[in-house]
């Protein structure tokens, strides 16, 4: 039996996914000798663009019709897809400005000097193709992502846990970010695996792997307000990656009740 | 039961002794970044005796750590061959620092994983732990007394008393009667002088408790009040982070998987789990007895209070007040359990 054929790609993101595969140095080898490697723009200079793939890594979002086309291309050949980083699962940090209309960013960045951009609002890989294995983080830890190889390589299915961070925040101990702290941290909205690292470093968590399955966003909000942090600082640090769509519709409605109210905060 | 006496100064003497009989672990303030002083406490494995704080109230997780690690390979399989997932023998591991509520969840531990079916790494754990209690003052979160859990006469090896310039010394067990014979540092039989005092700090102490749960029915009234709006109240408030259910001396669930680390290898794991999480109860075919947050918190607290109670005839709170000081969006059991019963 040939090794499975494998590729890995990136849609617009900044390769930071990919860039922790490269990361994997003691088993990189190894992974090298059990699969061949065929279409990876990022570690190969010969590419074989045509070849069906076993498995396929994807990062990023689509950001351009290029991108879109090209997501679908890597779709039709690959038997197993595996959405690579929280761009590719929920958006990320390019999903964060969707409400800024194209048309403006290109006149503002480029100054109409770029006809050649064929720019669209920015979605998770996951809105378009359907994906057999999601593995978010920014980027994403290296020991899931070897678990997940190991696995999808002997036909199972790893298990990745729908727990916050703060499952993993307690066991190590560490003083919480919103009692001890009164910071806004997203540790209880946001998905475990990263071994709560930011909070094990003393900062609070910036949900950079995502929402865990159906959080209580209100109830943190709340938990955030009784401890004296604004709304405006609130929103700032949770609709980086916790909730992006939810915090622009509660800051509309906070917006409507200030305005209802006569006054501004 | 055996009772004794130490001078105060002789104490660090034993304790240092204690190290040639395993690993020594005691409440350790944990490091703030501005002054260093965080009043929080951890359970950690010390070198130097004078980094213990066994008047420490509560570490943030109780000593369950020592016998359920978070996180436990149980078997592992590495190019075919099966072995063990700890490191074996398990190193002996003396407890310093375990007040009455402590030593009454470790019995609940020992109930559960050591009766009818014996857990082997829960055993083995066990066998290896010597416990040391400390004699405490409750803060404004304790409630231990409520549940009559606030004193110990056995389930320990030593327990030492804090008295004037010395400390009353109770003998539970065999182990505990080795070790002050092996480490003849000092300790007396005891007098009535101490005694006297002894039981006079027994009263300070039952005086000082401020917090009390009535929860002399509380299966019964819990039985009435499944439906109480109460329960979605808390459902809107809680996280479900299950930093409660870390931190409880006896939340003790668990979930198992295999992972595959490396080629050619795979691990049985166990690690802590909480009927907080959403997929605890999560079935084949897609259904969740427990799909809704109202569901999930109130079966935390009728598991503690009602299921625990019928099955065991005594709650699986033992009122060490650490969800209260853990709960991020201030969930307080003893305000819950007011509620429900409509006093507050």
């Amino acid at each position: 039996m040939s090794a499975p054929k494998v590729g890995i790609f990136g849609l617009t993101g900044c390769a930071g996914d990919q860039l922790q595969i490269l990361n994997c140095e003691d088993e990189l080898l190894r992974i090298a000798e059990r699969v061949e490697i065929v279409d990876w723009v990022m570690a190969r200079s010969q590419n074989d663009s045509n070849t069906p793939l076993d498995v396929a890594f994807v990062e990023g979002v689509v950001a351009t019709e290029r991108d879109l086309a090209y997501l679908k291309s890597i779709r039709a050949r690959s038997r197993t897809l595996v959405a690579l980083g929280t761009c590719a699962v929920w958006g990320g940090l390019p999903a964060m400005r969707n409400e800024l209309p194209r048309e403006v960013l290109r006149r503002e960045v480029y100054a109409g000097g770029a006809e050649f951009l064929d720019t669209r609002e920015a979605r998770p890989a996951t809105d378009f193709v359907p994906f057999e294995f999601r593995l978010p983080g920014c980027p994403i830890e290296r020991h899931e992502f070897l678990r997940l190889l190991n696995a999808i390589l002997c036909g199972g299915k790893p298990e990745f846990l729908n727990v916050p961070v703060c499952w993993e925040c307690k066991t190590r101990e560490n003083l919480c970010r919103v009692v001890h702290y009164k910071e806004v941290c997203c540790g209880a909205m946001t998905r475990a695996g990263c071994g709560a690292r930011c909070p094990s470093h003393g900062v609070p968590c910036a949900g950079c792997r995502g929402p865990v399955e159906e959080p209580n966003y209100d109830a943190n909000i709340t938990m955030f307000q009784d401890r004296g942090i604004s709304w405006v600082e609130i929103a700032r640090k949770m609709e980086a990656f916790s909730a992006p769509v939810w915090m622009k519709l509660g800051l509309e409605r906070e917006h409507a009740r200030e305005r209802a109210r006569g006054g501004r905060s | 039961m055996q009772t004794l006496r130490l001078e105060v100064q002789r104490l660090p003497v034993f304790l240092s002794a204690l190290r040639d009989e395993g690993d020594l672990f005691a409440p350790v303030e944990r490091l703030a970044p501005k002054d260093g002083r965080s009043g929080v406490y951890s359970l950690e494995r010390i070198f130097d005796v004078a980094q213990a704080h066994p008047e420490a109230l509560r570490t943030i997780l109780p000593f369950k750590k020592l016998l359920l690690p978070p996180r436990t390979v149980l078997t592992r399989a590495r190019d075919g061959a099966w072995e063990d997932g700890d490191e074996l023998p398990i190193r002996p591991m003396i407890f310093y620092g375990a007040h009455a509520c402590d030593v009454h969840s470790l019995k609940i531990l020992d109930l559960l994983f050591l009766s009818d079916f014996a857990d082997p790494y829960y055993q083995r754990r066990r066998e290896q732990l010597t416990v040391i209690g400390y004699g405490c003052i409750p803060d404004d979160k304790c409630f231990c007394q409520s549940l009559g859990t606030a004193n110990v006469d056995d389930g320990f090896d030593l327990f030492f008393t804090p008295l004037e310039g010395r400390f009353m010394v109770t003998v539970a067990s065999a182990r505990g009667d080795d070790l002050v014979r092996r480490y003849p540092v000092g300790f007396e039989p005891s007098t009535r002088d101490d005694t006297r005092e002894y039981l006079d700090r027994l009263k300070r102490r039952t005086e000082a408790f401020t917090l009390a749960l009535d929860a002399h029915d509380l299966p019964y009234v819990l039985e009435l009040k499944k439906d109480d709006p109460v329960w979605e109240e808390l459902g809107r408030k809680c996280l479900c982070c299950g930093s409660c259910s870390m931190v409880c001396p006896t939340c003790t669930c668990f979930n198992m998987w295999d992972e595959m680390p490396e080629e050619n290898c795979s691990e049985r794991l166990r690690c802590w789990d909480a009927c907080l999480y959403r997929d605890y109860a999560l079935v084949a075919g897609g259904h969740n007895f427990r799909a809704r947050r109202a569901d999930r918190v109130r079966n935390r607290y009728y598991h503690k209070q009602e299921a625990f109670v019928r099955e065991f005839g005594m709650p699986s709170c033992v009122g060490c007040g650490r969800c209260i000081e853990n709960c991020p969006t201030g969930i307080h059991v003893v305000e819950v359990f007011q509620h429900v019963r409509g006093d507050a």
